[in-house]
């Protein structure tokens, strides 16, 4: 046994395989955000030069500046995108429970209407529903964004859900219930371990899909509501590539530390996830 | 004192025409251990469910301990439900998952450590604490099932299809240890079978069920020697029926002029008799002496079927396979039917 292990393990206890998958994934994710990073504290760096001929930091003092909008885009971005998790999961985990376990008529119809916002462009949608959000007094508003992310967010939300359901026995609820626990006991000990693995999965999207949203925030926000996604946009096309890159470092912080936190998750190191087994 | 009463019990499913527990009574004795027994889908786990609190009837009420038990939730009840499949919660160890109701009524961990450990030593599981479920063989996840019910004490002990996914040994060792566990703490337990044999072997009583209604309720030898009906008698076993007339204390029939037991029901026109209880051969009494024909034998092992013929009437008999080969096909053999062993049928 002890014979093995050395073979496999290198001297620094990280066998060759590990090493390579840690290759491949800095090269996937980190290679193409390099020039970003480099762009972020470069003066001028001009084509075909292979590195800026000057430095500077005046991107980053500006973007942490009071004066930009970044640090508030980077608020509401937050905000709005937590908002729609929360509100896909208080959605989608019923929704999802429905579809997963119970037949019923018209259920064919109800998940391709589920379906549809991924396949129709949220841009005609977006055009039809800015017409319905201003009657309602929702468009330019946080909470008029915070409703329209919910169209590409629950479709993802809902579908994770109802794969989850599909694989649970509802009877372990029940179960749990005659041993003595209330309904709420019921969830908090039997329900949520068995689902966290695909909740967790179910609002990584959620959140990421929210957080990445442009069009639709710009349709509804009315350019009222400013996020991170629309300064980047507008920085770019300004041709600013120092503060694009700058705001881009900060923009894909919370997708670094979800990946990070979700890769370590699946990796089956926690508890919940080897005890649900086939999930 | 656990008395169970269910009273004119009925549970329809929405949108279901036909009644899945239909107009049911029992009343089932503080300390008993009772079968409800009858063929899949004839809604004995339903009945379960409903007096656990996982269901509600559509009409009827539930009593326990002579209160109606139908405005608690499950939760308030005092009866634990066993489900099927033992349903032991995965991602918690055994001593959890015996613990679990314990530590959901809020109890101090010192007391949850001391009765999960009193529980496994009575249940014969000690060392398997900190093991998962999945690392469980199917006996030791039946016990932790078992010890996980039992260790709080519930007044009303619920059972559906205990052993129903065990091999043959293994379930014959589980029904002899669960009606060891109802003798040591006398908990009233109620258990759903589809499986006469297990309902015979285990319970007190036999409430019989068929398409949602109660067809008898009785001790287990009255199903073999009292059946209300021929459905009843089949289901237990029950080959001979044979047609005739009641003429007072006598039976006319194919098989001759019986003499039936005191306690005949005084309305019925088929007889019937258990073939273990027919005596074959010579023996000092002549009540009932009739002669058949020999037609054919089966053999089952520990013993053989006989086939006989008296006149237009078939019936069969048991006898012991030693026995059985010394008869020949064709041969008269000499019957006695005693008449203790008759029954008559609507």
């Amino acid at each position: 046994m002890q014979e093995r292990t050395h073979i496999v393990r290198s001297k620094n206890g990280l066998s060759p395989l590990v090493w390579l998958s840690l290759a491949l994934l800095v090269t996937w994710l980190v290679l193409p955000l390099v020039p970003l990073a480099v762009w972020s504290v470069s003066r001028s760096w001009f084509f075909p030069d292979i590195a800026p001929s000057a430095y500077s930091l005046r991107a980053w003092e500006y973007v942490l500046s009071p004066t930009s909008e970044v640090l508030p885009a980077l608020g509401t971005t937050l905000i709005i995108a937590l908002g729609v998790t929360i509100l896909s999961i208080l959605i989608g985990l019923p929704a999802g429970r429905a579809l997963g376990l119970y037949r019923f008529r018209g259920k064919a119809l109800i998940e391709l209407l589920i379906l549809a916002p991924t396949i129709v462009p949220g841009i005609a949608v977006a055009l039809g529903l800015h017409v319905v959000f201003l009657k309602a007094g929702l468009a330019g508003t946080m909470s008029g964004v915070l409703i329209v992310h919910l169209i590409p967010t629950l479709p993802y939300m809902v579908l994770v859900m109802a794969g989850v359901f599909a694989n649970y026995n509802p009877d372990a609820e029940a179960q749990a219930r005659s041993l003595g626990a209330n309904r709420l006991q019921a969830f908090r000990y039997v329900t949520l371990p068995a689902i966290l693995p695909g909740l967790l999965i179910g609002s990584l999207f959620a959140f990421l899909v929210s957080w990445s949203q442009y069009i639709l925030t710009l349709l509804i926000g009315g350019g009222r509501v400013v996020t991170l996604p629309l300064l980047l946009f507008n920085f770019a096309s300004a041709g600013r590539n120092d503060i694009t890159g700058a705001i881009g470092m900060i923009y894909i912080l919370p997708g670094m530390i979800l990946l990070v936190f979700a890769a370590r998750y699946m990796s089956g190191r926690n508890q919940a996830y080897t005890a649900t087994g086939q999930i | 004192m656990t008395e169970v009463a269910l009273r004119n019990l009925c549970k329809t499913y929405p949108g279901a025409d036909k009644a899945v527990v239909d107009d049911i009574s029992l009343h089932i004795k503080s300390g008993s251990l009772t079968a409800l027994l009858g063929p899949s889908g004839s809604g004995k786990s339903t009945i379960l469910k409903m007096i656990a609190g996982l269901l509600f009837p559509t009409s009827g009420d539930i009593l326990v301990g002579g209160h109606s038990v139908l405005s608690l939730p499950p939760e308030k009840r005092d009866i634990v439900l066993i489900f099927q499949d033992n349903l032991l919660f995965p991602y918690l160890s055994v001593a959890e998952n015996i613990g679990f109701g314990l530590r959901m009524r809020r109890r101090p961990k010192a007391e949850i450590a001391d009765a999960v450990h009193a529980i496994m030593n009575l249940m014969q599981i000690r060392g398997l604490e900190k093991r998962k479920p999945f690392e469980l063989s199917g006996g030791q996840q039946q016990r932790v099932a078992l010890a996980r019910a039992l260790v709080l004490r519930p007044r009303l002990l619920l059972l559906d299809e205990p052993f129903s996914n065990l091999d043959a040994s293994l379930r014959l060792e589980m029904q002899s240890l669960l009606k060891e566990l109802h003798r040591e703490t006398g908990t009233t337990m109620l258990f759903v079978t589809h499986d006469q044999s297990e309902a015979v072997r285990l319970a007190d009583r036999i409430a019989l069920i068929f398409h949602g209604q109660l067809r008898q309720y009785d001790a287990p030898d009255a199903f073999y020697n009292r059946p209300h009906d021929r459905s009843v008698a089949e289901f237990f076993g029950g080959r001979n029926f044979i047609d005739g007339t009641l003429k007072e204390d006598h039976f006319e029939c194919a098989l001759g002029h019986l003499k039936m037991p005191a306690d005949t029901p005084s309305h019925g026109s088929i007889l019937t008799f258990r073939p273990e209880n027919i005596i074959i051969g010579e023996t000092s009494s002549a009540t009932n002496r009739i002669t058949a024909i020999l037609e054919g034998r089966q053999f089952l092992g520990e013993r053989t079927i006989l086939h006989l013929r008296c006149g237009p009437a078939m019936f069969e008999a048991y006898s012991s396979p030693l026995a059985a080969a010394s008869y020949v096909i064709g041969q008269p053999l000499s019957v006695c039917l005693p008449p203790d062993s008759l029954w008559l049928l609507p």
